[in-house]
């Protein structure tokens, strides 16, 4: 099973562009070297990206197994490598999208949770957040996601709503609506000091 | 107003405007002059700027050890000439793509009941959407991404059956199902675990340089599919034997 080495600095060169057709000898190694430096760089915030989407660490294992083999059949497609992250997360989106299409377990009870549902809230030794985490979890999809795509994720308020095809000012609702019920939730807790 | 209509605002006159924007991104630097005169607002932001620094920390889940899945040899259109192939699969690759609906050579029942051509079809049309698992490979898939694609309530399969070296959940006439291949003595050999698929009959599948079958096995079916010339006769009775829905 080979291993990808994990890159220190987060930073992608860019702009392959149309050049990125490669002659006879070097196609295969650069093509795998490519796909495994993006990967490399992206995988976490795939997997965190994924984990918070369906709420599940072991689904979003094979979320992003599918999406990786999705990632490396389509590789090519991606012109530009300073446009990976968005791609790459598009392509976990739209296969949790596929996972879920195949076994509609949309619901889920927070007050009854499996183990690995549970694992997200409760992995880390920090109260705190396990309050706030859990708020989060329990948060609706259409306000959890936009605030994992701008808290964690860094994406702004444009590429969030390209990424989840909506308009701007629906994020901006979005967020605003899911900082107030966490805050909300938080400040019933006594988390947020 | 819907979330739609939402405006977006560059200045900021009133406090429900300003906490509207902070609370929509914390970061927000617009209203510096409303922010200047108005602690209520002041006190909003830094709240803000505190909730999203832990808001930052607790999406920050661990990440488990990364597995690169067996990501395979891809024959990418847009390279201009690809390397020499690693695997001589090219029997294989030229079966898959023989293998299309129109070439369909057809389903022969191998005893009596009702044609289930259907399902046949859509195994066909599935393979040939995934040319790529037919590669002739030496190197196994591992142990975890088996025992992930196949549930312990559908088989247990280990490599002790042959070379599985493609292992990947499949959508098959809307249910999930492990689709496996295994490397034959002639080239690999695709199988379809299918708890949920009942067939009446064993039916055979018939292509251009390959052949198969589906094989009633409880209330489900399993298929095989080899080229033609391979024996299937050993695996077919190895991967019943592997089934561990109710039969």
């Amino acid at each position: 099973m080979p291993k990808v080495p994990f890159y220190a600095v987060h930073v992608i060169k860019t702009s392959r562009g149309g050049s990125s057709r490669m002659n006879s000898t070097s196609a295969g190694p650069d093509r795998r070297r490519r796909f495994d430096e993006l990967v490399g760089v992206f995988h976490q915030d795939m997997y965190r990206y994924a984990a918070w989407l369906c709420r599940d660490k072991a689904i979003a294992e094979d979320v992003v197994q599918e999406a990786l083999l999705r990632a490396w059949k389509s590789l090519d497609a991606l012109r530009d490598d300073g446009a990976a992250k968005q791609w790459l997360l598009t392509i976990v989106r739209r296969e949790n999208a596929r996972y879920f299409e195949r076994r509609r377990l949309e619901t889920v009870d927070v007050d009854n949770l499996t183990p690995s549902q549970e694992a997200i809230i409760a992995e880390a030794p920090d109260e705190q957040l396990d309050e706030l985490r859990e708020a989060i979890y329990g948060l609706d999809d259409d306000y959890r996601e936009p605030l994992v795509l701008q808290v964690l994720m860094g994406f702004s308020t444009n590429e969030i709503a390209e990424q989840m095809g909506l308009r701007q000012g629906a994020v901006l609702t979005r967020l605003h609506r899911a900082r107030l019920k966490l805050k909300e939730s938080v400040q019933s807790e006594g988390a947020l000091q | 107003m819907t979330e739609d209509d939402r405006p977006i605002r560059d200045a900021m006159n009133t406090c429900e405007e300003y906490q509207e924007a902070i609370a929509a991104e914390s970061t927000f630097d617009g209203g510096a002059g409303h922010l200047s005169t108005c602690a209520s607002c002041q006190k909003f932001r830094d709240e803000m700027l505190a909730l999203d620094e832990q808001i930052g920390r607790a999406l920050a889940i661990s990440v488990p050890e990364f597995d690169m899945p067996e990501l395979g040899d891809i024959d990418t259109a847009n390279v201009t000439a690809l390397p020499q192939r690693r695997f001589g699969a090219p029997a294989w690759l030229a079966a898959a793509a023989s293998v299309t609906l129109a070439a369909f050579i057809g389903f022969q029942m191998l005893s009596g009941g009702v044609s289930n051509s259907a399902l046949a079809e859509q195994i066909i049309a599935h393979i040939d959407h995934e040319p790529f698992s037919f590669r002739e490979t030496v190197n196994p898939v591992s142990e975890r991404r088996l025992g992930r694609v196949i549930p312990a309530n559908v088989a247990v399969l280990d490599h002790s059956a042959g070379l599985i070296t493609y292992a990947q959940s499949c959508i098959i006439n809307g249910h999930e199902v492990p689709h496996l291949v295994l490397q034959g003595e002639r080239g690999p050999i695709t199988i379809l675990l299918m708890p949920e698929e009942k067939v009446s009959a064993a039916q055979s599948i018939i292509g251009e340089s390959v052949k198969g079958v589906i094989l009633p096995v409880g209330n489900g079916s399993i298929a095989i599919i080899g080229e033609k010339g391979e024996s299937l006769e050993r695996i077919e009775e190895e991967i019943t034997n592997s089934v561990t829905w109710d039969i």
